[in-house]
């Protein structure tokens, strides 16, 4: 049974927990953007009655504070409702939290919210991770039975091995994006955050479905991912991204290899078959690149909405050019400029052919060379990050380097693919959680599921709650 | 083939200004970015298309021509603060 | 000094649909402020475009009218500028790939046939409406997404007349195919005219100047023909034409500078990611041909073999979409297309003038005009009692029960007429003499006695053959 742990308790107590446990972390995790004392009457009976959740503030509510945790958006109340909102609310689920997250989803590490930073509970000192940092931390410190984030290069994936929880980001147009306010159109995908891989496998079954709102969602069928769960993995082909390995130098990206190692025998036990695979290092290298032109020059397009017009701030001004330059000059924090200037940049015709048109074509030949052995596998599986969850006042771990540019970065090729990739816990390093990526074919969310789902008992590492920070 | 990049030029086409702390920090950052097309024009991109969508497949779905959808008027413009008799208003616009 | 003229016209055209180019909001025309409007049109964060069949397959229509080749995979890019008009800071337009390319149409100047090409046609979504007051401007989102498509024709035309006649000709077909109401001066039908002189015969083509908003066909061809002159002038005095964006002052008749051109805009064009490209199926763009619908040309030689209408009938039947359209409605039900066009152009275009109606609130159904029709070609009523009925059934009204209440129904009795023309012969036995010594006017003074006393309803033909027989017993 799926929410086994949550569904045990008093179904309003429950709600009512969530509540006083998210208003209680608030000082200290900083997780919530906007707090919903739950409305217990009137819930209906669904698949996730009264179980509490968070959204994170990109995802539309109607009547609700949704602000992408930008100042230009601060006081914006939608009028209409994301369709993952629609179909959670259509199975009874309660909102308690309006997440925290990178301004408008651009960053990897929650410091760059208007409301402030989001903090680890395994460590306040260090980042919950991005950009979905306050949806994974509201789960992972046991606030909420699950969350919904997005995931446009790693979004949800990698603040889920920060935080010892399970990410999913399933292949694209699996999960309607209608409603869900923008990174990078070609990119972004809707995720989410629960504390085992039977509850994300059962969630996706709610998420999933055509959406005629979101054209770009599927119409393949939806799975019983739960119902088909198994961990029996006998002559399952499992591939190794022996470039993120061999690009692990520092202690922790070694320490964190020798986890993953281990976990690769215990894979062979179980009867995998495990493979090594190489992929052009250039070609890999390129990956980060390839998606910071990509995402930003998409994301300077999707937010000239933005503009102090119609809604959000509408600081007024003597001309329609001031009220514009004045809204988002004060609204927009200095990480979301330097993107957009650079996404602008790779527009102009001029630009275009040696930024965005190089970047969409090296993004091509990236996926062809995942994609060209990935097919005839079941699975490519690698440390989801080389180091632990970064202590906020670093600098990061930004450099040149292969551990940075591969080892940091290499989940971002689910994004170029559309592919389905789960992280899940794979063991401490210093006390601090560690996860692992599994990235599959497109729409094999069952495959991957099943493989998390053995990964997970090989582990033991699931239903962890951080409570004491 | 460097090219010099107009920081400020580049902001207020895409309306907004910087601060000088901001101006410096995007300057790094363009450095930055320079180093991500080194890394890029490494790879031989000859005779290779754009990938634009994540699948790169097509659709044939189209919209059916029916079923109206409407935000009532006061709903749309609730979020709005400057509303005269159901118009959103603006100083006078010149082209 | 002579010059060759060089005219490219676009014209962005407003397709008929119920909902919007990539909303499910609807196109409704007038209805008040920001209420046609949804959380897409208004762009809200979050919102997605969905591509309209229907405005597909018009836009697929006017390619097939206009022989142009289709475009099977149907692709979408962003047009990225800021303006108040523009809510989501980009239009989503057709840059790249556009629906349609290449077609033709062929204009009659001078009795001969000239053809001017079509260099594409792509879709795109209109920008919200604004209007200015004192120092405020007022924005309705109800005109914001509307589907468009942009006919751009190649500078094949040489004079204002050419560009009139080709508006026309597109205007004509377009309404024909039903795809818009191609109403210039409420802007569903928008002109822009490309306008430069050259030295005659030179290859080097000289500065393009651009005429905006031309809401009339006769002011396309005056602010053409004024813009010539305008710029004969500059080039005679050895002075340069300047890359510039005017419009038409109706007032004046003369064109006015809007703006200048200062190099290019960079609209850093860039293909939609949240459009995948969408593949038309060949039973699709089958079914969109198939089902086209009649074009002029066809209609003038059905009009002309068919019916055998003269050439001069079918133009005034053919020069208003209305008028073709209730003509053709009328005819389900006649076989006498000469008398019905005949009825319709010297008599109901004039009456619905006289009493300012239009065809949409005219009340004469297509079945009682046809009947109309019958009665008179079968001399049942006269053409004259025909005028005065046809101005009676304006109010909706049945032609048989106003032929009955009115007694205008002819009577060709011969025996009820001969009783009459022999109480007439008895009673006027002068103009009985008059006749036999020659005197035409007596005749009809005879045969007015006649009507007279048949209260106008005898079939005069009859009326008359009997009379005369009669006389001829009197002699």
């Amino acid at each position: 049974m799926a929410f086994k742990n949550i569904l045990k308790q008093d179904e309003n107590k429950r709600c009512l927990d969530s509540y006083g446990k998210v208003v209680k972390f608030q000082e200290k995790l900083n997780a919530s953007v906007t707090m919903i004392e739950p409305e217990l009457e009137n819930v209906i009976r669904g698949k996730l009655y009264k179980i509490p959740y968070a959204l994170k503030d990109n995802i539309s509510t109607d009547g609700i504070l949704t602000t992408a945790c930008s100042k230009i958006l601060a006081n914006y109340k939608p009028v209409f409702n994301a369709t993952v909102y629609d179909k959670l609310r259509k199975e009874g689920a309660v909102l308690i939290s309006k997440a925290n997250m990178d301004e408008l989803a651009m960053g990897g590490t929650n410091l760059s919210s208007y409301y402030g930073k989001c903090y680890n509970p395994y460590d306040l000192k260090r980042i919950s991770g991005g950009s979905s940092g306050g949806s994974a931390v509201l789960v992972s410190s046991g606030a909420c039975a699950f969350s919904i984030g997005s995931d446009t290069g790693d979004s949800v994936r990698k603040p889920a091995g920060y935080n010892n929880i399970v990410g999913v980001k399933p292949t694209y147009g699996r999960i309607s994006r209608y409603g869900v306010i923008p990174y990078a159109s070609s990119l972004d995908h809707v995720a989410y955050f629960t504390n085992n891989v039977k509850d994300s496998a059962f969630l996706l079954e709610i998420l999933a479905g055509r959406d005629d709102k979101d054209p770009t969602s599927s119409f393949e069928n939806v799975d019983n991912y739960a119902s088909l769960l198994s961990d029996d993995i006998r002559g399952k082909k499992i591939l190794i991204f022996k470039n993120v390995i061999d690009s692990a130098k520092s202690d922790v990206a070694l320490e964190i290899v020798k986890h993953f190692n281990n976990l690769v025998v215990e894979l062979k036990n179980k009867g995998a078959i495990v493979e090594e695979v190489y992929f052009n290092n250039d070609l890999m290298r390129s990956i980060f690149p390839t998606y910071y032109i990509i995402s930003n020059c998409e994301a300077t397009a999707n937010h000239a909405n933005l503009d102090g017009v119609r809604y959000g701030s509408q600081i007024q001004k003597d001309s329609f050019e001031d009220i514009v330059i004045t809204n988002r000059t004060i609204g927009f924090g200095t990480n979301v400029k330097k993107r957009f200037i650079i996404g602008s940049y790779g527009l102009y015709e001029e630009n275009q052919e040696f930024v965005l048109k190089k970047a969409q074509k090296v993004r091509r030949l990236i996926v062809d060379e995942f994609l060209n052995k990935l097919k005839n596998a079941d699975a490519i599986i690698a440390p989801a990050s080389l180091s632990v969850a970064p202590l906020v006042d670093d600098k990061g771990n930004f450099d040149y380097s292969d551990e940075y540019l591969i080892g940091e970065n290499h989940m971002v090729i689910g994004n170029f693919a559309g592919l389905p990739s789960i992280t899940v816990p794979m063991g401490y390093v210093s006390n601090l959680p560690v996860g692992v990526n599994i990235t599959t074919n497109v729409f094999k969310e069952s495959t991957m599921f099943n493989i998390a789902y053995a990964i997970e008992n090989i582990t033991g590492i699931k239903d962890v709650i951080k409570e004491d920070f | 083939m460097k090219k010099e990049i107009n920081v400020n030029a580049l902001a207020s086409q895409i309306m907004f200004k910087l601060n000088d702390e901001q101006l410096i920090e995007v300057n790094q950052e363009i450095e930055k970015f320079e180093k991500y097309l080194d890394i890029l024009n490494k790879i031989d991109t000859t005779n290779v298309s754009e990938m634009i969508y994540p699948l790169d497949e097509y659709t044939t779905f189209l919209r059916d021509d029916e079923n109206i959808h409407i935000i009532e008027r006061d709903r749309l413009l609730s979020n709005s603060e400057n509303v005269i008799e159901g118009h959103l208003v603006l100083p006078k616009v010149v082209k | 000094m002579n010059y060759d003229v060089v005219i490219g016209i676009e014209i962005h055209l407003e397709l008929k649909t119920k909902t919007k180019m990539f909303s499910s909001a609807p196109t409704t025309f007038a209805s008040k402020a920001n209420s046609a409007v949804n959380e897409i049109d208004f762009a809200f964060p979050g919102t997605l475009p969905s591509v309209n069949k229907e405005a597909v397959k018009k836009a697929l229509e006017v390619c097939f009218a206009f022989g142009l080749e289709i475009d099977k995979l149907l692709k979408f890019d962003r047009k990225n500028y800021f303006y108040s008009d523009l809510p989501k800071g980009f239009q989503i337009t057709q840059q790249f790939f556009p629906i349609g390319r290449n077609g033709k149409l062929n204009i009659k100047i001078d009795g001969a046939n000239k053809e001017i090409r079509i260099n594409r046609i792509h879709l795109e979504e209109d920008t919200a409406k604004q209007f200015h007051l004192n120092d405020k401007t007022y924005i309705d989102f109800n005109r914001a997404g509307n589907p468009l498509i942009e006919i751009v024709s190649e500078a094949d035309m040489s004079s204002g007349l050419e560009a009139s006649l080709y508006v026309e000709k597109l205007r004509q077909t377009l309404l024909f195919l039903g795809v818009s109401d191609c109403r210039m001066e409420e802007g569903s039908m928008r002109c822009d005219v490309n306008i430069s002189l050259k030295e005659k015969g030179s290859s080097t083509f000289g500065t393009k100047v651009e005429i905006k908003n031309l809401n009339s066909i006769s002011n396309i061809k005056n602010a053409i023909e004024y813009e010539i002159l305008r710029q004969s002038e500059i080039l005679n005095k050895n002075e340069k034409v300047t890359q510039e964006t005017r419009r038409f002052d109706e007032a004046t008749q003369t064109t006015v500078l809007m703006r200048k051109k200062e190099g290019n805009v960079d609209y850093k064009y860039f293909p939609e990611p949240n459009i995948k490209p969408i593949l038309l199926s060949d039973e699709f763009i089958k079914n969109v041909k198939n089902n086209l619908k009649e074009l002029p040309d066809s209609k003038i030689e059905r009009y002309s073999q068919v019916y055998g209408l003269n050439d001069y009938d079918i133009s005034l039947i053919l020069s208003n979409y209305d008028v073709m359209d209730y003509f053709e409605k009328v005819m389900v039900f006649s076989n006498n297309p000469k008398n019905i066009s005949n009825l319709i152009n010297s008599e109901l275009l004039g009456l619905m003038t006289k009493n300012n109606i239009k065809f949409s609130d005219l009340k004469i159904s297509p079945k009682n005009f046809s009947r109309l029709s019958d009665l008179i070609v079968g001399q049942e009523i006269s053409g004259k009692q025909g005028k005065e009925v046809l101005e009676l059934m304006l109010s909706g009204d049945d032609v048989d029960v106003i032929v009955e209440t009115k007694g205008f129904k002819q009577i060709s009795d011969e025996s009820f007429i001969l009783q009459a023309v022999l109480e007439v012969i008895d009673e006027q036995k002068q103009s009985v003499i008059d006749y036999h010594n020659g005197k035409d006017r007596a005749l009809g003074f005879l045969v007015g006695q006649l009507m007279k006393k048949t209260k106008g309803q005898a079939n005069p033909a009859l009326a008359s053959s009997i009379l005369k027989k009669e006389l001829e017993k009197f002699k």
